[in-house]
């Protein structure tokens, strides 16, 4: 039994060191944001500021463009995510309801499409891009963006656990295709849905590569892309305002993972579950 | 099951045609438009002399490739890209398990969901952003990383500008973002486990790590399979994440990657060319790589369901 509690007291231990070690860069953040500038680069460990200021905040949002790329992050975000949402569901729905010649071949494609990596097609997809006239706009990261195809085989898995008693009865009280979609599918899975939705915004909103080909100009970047554009003025860096201003970009991210932390969790495990 | 009750009818058929269509449509253009159209384009382009811009595209066949293959820069990428999957996938596949087990032994349910959720945090981060974090958690003046170094009587180390340093930086950074996420798919996995199982072998009189050799290991196969892949993907595609915040490739291409090499010809160099060259290579290696995977798993995992 002493054992038992000593070994219980041991992986606790180890338990926490790690989760020092991992939060270490956000406490980090969050500290350097309530710094002074005459602070910053003092002796001792510094983590914790020894004379906090919100200053940061107030210049960060006011210096920088932050409400811009803030607008930016929210608009490309929202767009891709509702997209995809869009697309995959459909897509999935007709993967599980109907049959048709090249179904399999269609599924194959699908499939296929989530080993191609984005950055083997991104020179094509920016020429495509660029000759629509969309560089530096919001179209340019939501158009190519639209479609999901973890998405589709996610909500695929899905539909095709609903009981065929359900689509029986819709049949019979005459339901056609669309309205079986519309009234009894939708609505029985606003669950996965909402997990698949936080995880695809997550994406979206943290999004880098892409954005960071299209979107050149200050006021069109994202918040990623906007923030990193700081680290080349290579004469002092202001890493008060800067880490104040990742505080701030992090926010919906974080705030979205305290309130809906299960359903993430459990939307980044079915992946890995049914996978 | 519609189309198999729809009349047989000529027109009856194409009409059963109509409603996948429409559900099937959209998806299937986009991934069209963007994807497979792409990923032939880039082959083509991979043929090309081009900057980008100017109308002129000269044909050169395979010179592209052949350029690339006398470029040392070329196999520093490759070079590089095999020694962070070599460090990250067996990093990203025993600490996260390692950790889960030492979970799933916390007796307490409630404190162990709150450590659940710390230890995930940090993956719901914009990787650029936590890049920017590290930037300065590695600066040699004011950087916390320095900071315990130099408390601990340890020389301040300039991770980011030594080019023996650099590409163990992005590993670092690689490895404390990725950590969360394979973690609780383990724990899910875990969880998934019927307790008998593991019981009946305690009856047997297993020892506990027989127990987790011969009953835990086997059922997590499937999970280990997933974990690996999906690592090996990050790996290969989100480690542009950090090398372009943190180092640029540098100092002199020391943490350079394939996928940084294809950015920095594309879109630096504008050299159309070499960069699809590049991507097809990638590619190409992709596919092995998860090829490999499934073959080489497949014989050693058990898949219990």
């Amino acid at each position: 039994m002493v054992t038992k509690r000593f070994g219980q007291y041991l992986a606790h231990a180890g338990i926490l060191a790690t989760i020092v070690l991992l939060l270490l860069p956000l406490v980090w953040m969050l500290s350097t944001s309530f710094k002074r500038p005459a602070d910053l680069f003092g002796a001792g460990l510094g983590l914790f500021p020894s004379r906090p200021i919100l200053t940061n905040y107030l210049l960060a949002w006011t210096k920088y463009a932050l409400p811009t790329w803030f607008l930016n992050s929210v608009v490309t975000a929202v767009g891709v995510t509702l997209g995809q949402l869009a697309t995959s569901t459909l897509a999935a729905y007709g993967f599980t309801r109907f049959v048709f010649p090249g179904k399999r071949l269609c599924f194959v494609a699908v499939l296929g499409a989530m080993i191609v990596p984005f950055q083997v097609t991104m020179i094509p997809n920016y020429i495509l891009v660029a000759d629509l006239g969309l560089l530096n706009t919001w179209w340019a990261v939501i158009l190519p963006n639209l479609h999901s195809a973890f998405g589709i085989f996610l909500l695929r898995q899905y539909f095709l656990g609903l009981p065929q008693e359900l689509f029986d009865a819709a049949n019979l009280d005459g339901a056609g295709p669309y309205q079986t979609f519309l009234r009894v599918v939708l609505p029985m899975s606003r669950a996965p849905l909402g997990a698949l939705g936080i995880y695809l915004f997550l994406g979206a909103w943290n999004a880098y590569f892409w954005p960071l080909l299209v979107l050149t100009e200050p006021a069109t970047r994202t918040l990623p892309i906007g923030l990193r554009s700081f680290l080349d003025a290579e004469l002092g860096i202001e890493w008060g305002l800067l880490m104040a201003a990742s505080t701030l970009a992090s926010l919906p991210a974080l705030v979205a993972f305290a309130v809906a932390q299960k359903q993430l969790i459990s939307s980044f495990v079915m992946s890995g579950i049914k996978g | 099951m519609r189309a198999k009750t729809a009349p047989v009818a000529r027109h009856g058929r194409l009409a059963s045609l109509i409603p996948p269509l429409i559900f099937l449509g959209p998806a299937a253009l986009l991934l069209f438009v963007f994807v497979y159209w792409p990923l032939g384009y880039t082959v083509y382009l991979s043929l090309l002399d081009w900057n980008l811009v100017s109308p002129q595209r000269e044909f050169v066949g395979w010179a592209n490739y052949l350029l690339l293959l006398r470029e040392p820069t070329f196999w520093t990428a490759v070079k590089n890209t095999l020694i962070y999957l070599v460090v990250l996938l067996p990093t990203e596949l025993f600490l996260p398990l390692a950790m889960a087990l030492l979970l799933q032994s916390i007796a307490a349910k409630r404190i162990r969901e709150v450590y659940q959720a710390l230890i995930f945090s940090p993956t719901v981060l914009s990787f650029a952003i936590a890049s920017i974090i590290w930037v300065w958690m590695f600066n040699p003046m004011g950087g916390v990383l320095s900071r315990v170094f130099r408390a601990v009587g340890l020389p301040a180390l300039a991770w980011l500008s030594d080019a023996h340093l650099s590409l163990w930086a992005i590993v670092l950074v690689s490895a404390w973002k990725v950590f969360g996420y394979n973690l609780v798919i383990f724990l899910a996995a875990l969880a998934a486990i019927p307790a008998e199982y593991l019981e009946a072998a305690r009856i047997d009189g297993a020892s506990g790590w027989k127990v987790f050799r011969w009953v835990t290991w086997p059922l997590l196969g499937p999970t280990t399979f997933f974990v690996l892949v999906t690592t090996a993907i990050f790996t290969g595609t989100q480690v542009f994440i950090p090398i372009h915040v943190l180092t640029q490739g540098g100092p002199y291409n020391s943490s350079t990657n394939l996928v940084y090499l294809i950015y920095q010809y594309g879109f630096q160099f504008f050299q159309v060319g070499p960069a699809s060259a590049a991507s097809v290579i990638t590619f190409l290696g992709f596919l092995v790589l998860t090829y490999l995977q499934i073959t080489c798993l497949e014989r050693f995992v058990h898949y219990g369901h």
